[in-house]
């Protein structure tokens, strides 16, 4: 039983050292900025491709910087961390643009780069109401995607996201700032972390050539 | 090198052990396949500390025992060396643990 937990531990520690690259916490970064984006311009076409942009550039960028370095591992698949993964980015992405539409303002001064699709006017009582907690059903959203993927991946800084994320948006409704705003000072924060783990990683993990391969450790060779 | 046949037999449970599996290096390299699907030649190296002789080494000796199975492949033209643990390296552990774990509780006692 303690060997079966050993192990655990050290899958568990092998797992999460593949995301000490920073690469998660600057694909969050560039979500927020997108959303941001696509918020303070009013643009839903680009608020789409500003969010979906990142995602396809995670894996090459994986790829090209941690493989390289840390070396090609796969995991066990579990069932439950796939299914999580899976539901997670697209439940966030589907739970922002609902409360993107249902709230959308053009910020004063701003004219669309595109034509802001205007929902029907059917619960205008209750448009109303959501446009006024816009950031709140923000951070709520951050809160529960964050903290889903923290849970499948034990990853702990998201945990410590989906509480600032929270905080910060509450922040934002209660000081009445366009919720673009908040979005940003978060996509900063996540940039920040992910570009100091990412140089942190860089100068760990060199890239593996034949002089660093020398004068290890010597552990045994003999048969 | 050929197994020890200690005069205290009490100690011969001890000699008995998988030399295989009881080098540090070893049970470093198959602790690591146990708990992943598959891992390549510098995960192996990056995990373990060992230099590439040291685990081309090790790695050739556990294919040898059919612990581990060692594949060659191209990714983006690019060569990697794919090493999974087998069923029988993953049974090896399993009683390599509950052996010593014996031989330790019987010299115990």
């Amino acid at each position: 039983m303690a060997e079966e937990k050993q192990f655990k531990r050290l899958e568990s520690k092998t797992y999460l050292s593949h995301h000490q690259d920073g690469l998660l916490d600057v694909l969050i970064g560039q979500i927020m900025l997108g959303l941001g984006f696509g918020m303070a311009s009013g643009w839903i076409g680009g608020l789409a491709i500003l969010g979906f942009f990142p995602i396809a550039l995670y894996v090459p960028l994986k790829n090209r910087i941690t493989i390289p370095r840390l070396g090609y591992v796969e995991f066990i698949p579990k069932a439950s961390r796939e299914a999580l993964l899976k539901i997670a980015y697209p439940l966030f992405f589907c739970t922002c643009m609902v409360i993107f539409l249902l709230v959308a303002r053009v910020p004063e001064g701003v004219t669309p780069v595109a034509p802001v699709w205007t929902p029907s006017e059917a619960w205008p009582a209750f448009r109303l109401w959501l446009q006024g907690k816009e950031s709140l059903l923000f951070g709520l959203a951050m809160f529960i995607v964050f903290g889903v993927v923290g849970m499948a991946t034990k990853i702990r800084r998201l945990f410590a996201y989906a509480l600032l994320g929270l905080m910060i948006m509450v922040g934002g409704q209660l000081f009445h700032l366009r919720t673009f705003i908040p979005l940003f000072v978060m996509a900063g924060i996540t940039y920040a972390v992910g570009i100091i783990m990412l140089i942190q990683f860089l100068r760990k993990y060199p890239i593996m050539s034949e002089e660093n391969l020398i004068g290890d450790r010597d552990n045994h060779a003999s048969s | 090198m050929p197994p020890a046949d200690p005069k205290n037999k009490n100690l011969q449970p001890i000699a008995d052990l998988d030399r295989a599996l009881h080098a540090p290096a070893r049970l470093m390299i198959l602790a690591m396949l146990h708990v992943v699907e598959n891992a390549d030649f510098t995960f192996l190296m990056r995990q373990t500390g060992l230099t590439r002789g040291n685990l081309s080494t090790h790695l050739s000796k556990l294919e040898e025992e059919g612990y581990i199975d060692i594949k060659k492949k191209f990714v983006a033209k690019k060569p990697r060396t794919l090493i999974r643990l087998t069923d029988g390296g993953r049974s090896a552990i399993q009683t390599y643990r509950n052996y010593m774990r014996q031989v330790i509780d019987d010299l115990l006692e």
